[in-house]
């Protein structure tokens, strides 16, 4: 048994080495941007953690314990978001669920496969960083003991990670909610003990006693487990809202073709819930700036004369972040969503730009949100004056356009068809593309800010020149796309 | 009308396609016979625009492949395998399909009803389409092939996977499609398939067309009482070294 479960390990380490070699080979410009952007992204990172550590305000200057906690919610997500997509919704794991391997056995590799790609990601962070701390003098606000207690956390990470995605996939609501509700506090308890001043020697032992806990939940879940997949991979056999029913919900005057594209993808969204999580996404976005906002009052005390561009920064910040989760990454499995489905649009007399269009209309259907959630609300709270507010709706309008014309171009010119990640980029054109997005923002909002601060007016009506660019860049992308889309080939 | 002139596909060094040619008059069933891997899928894909050709010509109604919108609207096509859009119920695709092809709304309506009695779907059509049996899927891609009223009709392996009623239907269905003048291009590796009902069948092997005519003439040319003794005569003689 132990040697069934080892080759499936190697089987699963190989597939996925094998895939990420493939990828490298087809697109080596692409990987030669990444590495670069990588670099400079951990640069960028690092600076922004010590030029915050030098601002004297307790109440965002990061503690070794917030690095540590931060670091350790990373992982624990991404474990989260791993189990979830590659196994929980895999509807090609039956082939093993029907092979002479046990449910427990098929839990364990798939946990250490997640284990397996956060030691290599921990072990390539720590290389960079180490590279980078001393080439640049760097001065992080960590001490002597801040990697033994970023290493305890790191089995404790994905394992509270994997067993959380089985429970929150099970088909019983309670068993579901009370699962969370009593597990989920292990999270809790991990921020408390990095923020408590605590002695090596305890904080090692209390880490010790919540992963001894969670391996002896992954120990008891394994029963759960296919009940979690069964819900994962079940599609529901009664929609919960029917097209035919609802009518034709957008309007009359974008074409026909394009409007059923774009329906389509809408009706799909909903329905894998996808669009309700970023919505929520959104909702939440905004309420932690009106939290920020409660907490540090309108007008924080911040040295290096921080304080009147907090909240600028922490708008364009969440917008970037609003944006980029409710459009930049669902735009960017666009086509490699489809997959084998492909063959319906291909074979569609419609054309490739209404095809895109049409997949570009969903995207940008929830994003009016944004600009409700986050942009107009905290600047009218503030008391800013109305040509601010209006200044912070543009800035949201910019990146709206300008970032989904990315997401959408990427999404069409790097598809990945892989189905057991059901489409999802690889972290190479995801990384790649999140960078461009924040160069592509500063870009078009920078001069228009600096002119804003010289003349309100003309600051504006430069915002809505951006946003015109913005619009026109979207547009040429979608063009672009449309090449790209006419040449995949639906050959699976 | 499809015709394809001297076809050939290469992945790499891999030639999946080897110049094949061959005519499907209006009004008639072609079926391509080929064993897994011969090159059916990929000549129907090719046709249907879904992979570039490396050389040669396709026409359908007398518009070349790969040259627009336009030749799209000549053809309807069914998969070898239902990969379809869970999520979505079966009247919602084949409404959605169906409008943006350009059928009238009532008259699609009615197509719908129409088609879902004739192939026993109707009490599913409100489910999403992630619960339905394989051949549940077939019967709605099969009928979204069909609602249109293309001028021909690209099937690629209709028969595989079905239960032998509807099997039997389906056969009906095709040649009565062809009845009504339809230009059917099918590929197959069932013989007795071929046999029920085309009208000119094509042994296809290695990319290669290596017996083409009506099944009566390739069962008198071979001395053979079916097509499945012509067909492993045929590809076994390829299969000899040379």
């Amino acid at each position: 048994m132990r040697g069934n479960l080892l080759e499936l390990f190697s089987y699963e380490i190989l597939k996925s080495y094998r895939s990420m070699k493939e990828r490298m080979h087809d697109h080596p410009i692409m990987t030669a941007w990444f590495i670069i952007l990588l670099i400079t992204g951990f640069w960028g990172a690092l600076y922004l953690i010590e030029y915050a550590s030098t601002i004297e305000n307790p109440l965002i200057t990061p503690s070794r314990g917030d690095i540590i906690f931060v670091l350790f919610f990373f992982i624990f997500v991404k474990s989260t978001v791993e189990m979830s997509d590659n196994t929980l919704r895999n509807k090609k794991l039956k082939h093993l669920f029907s092979s002479p391997i046990s449910i427990r056995g098929i839990l364990y590799v798939r946990f250490l496969k997640i284990f397996w790609y956060n030691m290599l990601l921990v072990a390539l962070s720590a290389s960079i960083v180490s590279l980078l701390v001393p080439l640049f003098d760097i001065s992080l606000p960590i001490d002597y003991f801040f990697f033994p207690h970023l290493y305890a956390l790191f089995l404790l990470a994905p394992l509270v990670g994997t067993n959380l995605a089985v429970i929150s996939h099970l088909k019983s609501i309670p068993k579901r909610l009370v699962g969370i509700a009593v597990y989920g506090q292990i999270i809790t308890l991990v921020w408390r003990i990095t923020h408590i001043n605590i002695l090596a020697t305890t904080f090692f032992i209390y880490v010790g006693i919540l992963t001894t806990l969670s391996l002896a939940v992954l120990f008891l879940i394994p029963p759960l487990f296919l009940e979690s997949w069964k819900k994962g991979v079940t599609t529901a056999t009664e929609s919960p809202l029917r097209l035919h029913q609802a009518g034709d919900f957008l309007p009359q005057r974008i074409p026909k073709a394009i409007r059923r594209v774009a329906e389509k993808e809408i009706l799909i969204r909903w329905r894998r819930r996808e669009a309700p999580a970023s919505i929520g996404i959104v909702v939440l976005i905004g309420v932690a700036l009106l939290y920020f906002l409660h907490l540090l009052g309108p007008k924080p005390d911040l040295d290096l004369g921080l304080g009147k561009y907090f909240y600028p920064i922490l708008i364009g910040m969440s917008l970037y972040l609003a944006v980029v989760l409710q459009t930049v990454i669902p735009s960017l499995s666009l086509f490699g969503r489809e997959g084998s489905r492909l063959w319906v649009l291909k074979t569609l007399p419609v054309k490739s730009t209404d095809i895109v269009w049409g997949k570009t209309i969903s995207m940008l259907f929830y994003t009016p949100l944004i600009p409700l959630a986050i942009a107009i609300p905290l600047p009218l709270i503030l008391g800013y004056p109305p040509l601010l507010v209006l200044f912070s709706f543009f800035v949201s309008v910019v990146m709206i356009f300008s970032f989904t014309g990315l997401g959408v171009w990427a999404g069409s010119r790097f598809p990945n068809f892989n189905e057991e990640v059901d489409g999802a980029p690889d972290v190479m054109t995801m990384y790649t593309i999140l960078i461009a997005c924040l160069i592509v923002g500063a870009v078009l909002t920078a001069y228009p800010m600096f002119v804003f601060q010289i003349d309100r007016i003309v600051g504006v009506l430069t915002i809505i020149f951006s946003a015109d660019v913005s619009a026109l860049i979207l547009h040429l992308l979608v063009d672009n796309s449309a090449k790209s889309y006419e040449s995949i080939e639906v050959d699976m | 009308m499809i015709k394809v002139e001297k076809l050939t596909k290469r992945y790499g060094s891999f030639e999946a396609l080897k110049g094949v040619s061959f005519e499907v008059e209006e009004g008639s069933v072609f079926s391509l016979l080929g064993s897994n891997g011969a090159g059916k899928t990929t000549l129907i894909k090719i046709i249907t625009g879904l992979l570039e050709k490396t050389s040669g010509n396709a026409y359908i109604n007398g518009i070349q492949v790969g040259s627009g919108v336009d030749i799209k609207r000549c053809f309807g096509y069914m998969p070898e395998q239902p990969h379809i859009y869970d999520r979505l119920t079966g009247r919602e695709f084949l409404e959605m399909m169906g409008s943006i092809r350009g059928v009238d709304k009532k008259a699609l309506k009615d197509k719908i009803a129409r088609f879902s009695e004739v192939m026993e779907i109707e009490g599913a059509l409100d489910a999403e389409m992630g619960s339905y049996s394989k051949g549940m899927k077939q019967k709605v891609i099969f009928a979204n092939s069909i609602i249109p009223d293309p001028p021909n009709l690209i099937l690629d392996e209709p028969t595989t996977g079905l239960d032998p009623r509807f099997k039997k239907f389906m056969k009906d269905q095709i040649k009565n499609q062809a009845e009504k003048g339809k230009t059917v291009l099918m590929s197959t590796h069932i013989t007795s398939v071929a046999e029920d009902i085309a009208d000119v069948t094509a042994i296809i092997n290695g990319g290669r067309i290596v017996a083409q005519g009506t099944p009566e003439q390739l069962m008198e040319e071979h001395g053979c009482k079916n097509l499945e003794g012509v067909f492993v005569d045929v590809v076994n003689d390829e299969r000899k070294p040379a």
